[in-house]
């Protein structure tokens, strides 16, 4: 019983340390994408078009909305 | 480095990212330094989710979001009272998620042969890198305070009158 809980929370602290290193990679990418166009000082906010679908052909010539979160 | 102190270390620069990041974002509605929407912008020019315009009408329901935004990250950055706060901003974190994750239509759209890829992997962008990483964030964190979770996970509680 002892190895089987112990099996179990050697798999959590493993699952654990997976979500984290996948949280900091976001988090690294993420905020420092965000950091980079604070009032543009580094990369401007267009470069944020990449997640922003292009428009479709009827709508392109409507204005475009800015990027939400 | 043994797999305890990793884990600490990874706890501490998730903490700093997942604070800098909401305090952006709610300073971002009173000041604007972002392309997101602002307190200053036009109700009709804010956006892709008729939600979120909703949200803004109401005129109290976004900006009390954007509130919890700028308490969380600073109770983050500066470590102070972080399990409370990361409960209070569970609903905002969450509905950001689910508001980036409604890529259902464009997925069945793409599958229609109906949207391209490039709207696709737009929107998938979009629901990675600020949805779902602010949810993967949070949530390897309040794993790592869910001690403090702990007493109040119990079915029937008993009050105390003060």
């Amino acid at each position: 019983m002892n190895a089987r809980n112990s099996c179990i929370h050697k798999a959590g602290r493993h699952l654990f340390t997976a979500l984290g290193i996948v949280s900091l990679f976001l988090g690294i990418t993420s905020t420092g994408w965000l950091v980079l166009i604070v009032d543009q000082w580094a990369l401007p906010w267009k470069s944020l078009a990449v997640m922003a679908p292009p428009p479709a052909p009827q709508a392109a010539r409507q204005q475009t909305p800015p990027q939400t979160r | 480095m043994d797999q305890q102190r990793l884990n600490q270390q990874l706890i501490l620069w998730v903490r700093l990212l997942l604070g800098l990041q909401y305090l952006l974002g709610g300073i971002n509605w009173w000041y604007k330094i972002l392309p997101f929407p602002s307190i200053t912008d036009p109700v009709a020019s804010a956006n892709k989710h008729a939600v979120l315009m909703a949200m803004i009408e109401t005129g109290w329901m976004f900006q009390t979001a954007k509130l919890i935004e700028l308490l969380t990250g600073l109770a983050l950055l500066f470590n102070r009272f972080i399990p409370l706060m990361l409960v209070v901003s569970f609903p905002v974190a969450l509905s950001t998620f689910i508001l980036d994750a409604m890529i259902g239509p464009t997925l069945v759209g793409f599958l229609g042969g109906t949207t391209s890829f490039a709207v696709l992997w737009a929107k998938f962008l979009d629901l990675v890198y600020f949805g779902g990483c602010v949810l993967a964030m949070q949530g390897f964190l309040m794993i790592a305070y869910f001690d403090r979770y702990r007493p109040m996970l119990v079915a029937r509680a008993e009050a105390k009158a003060p």
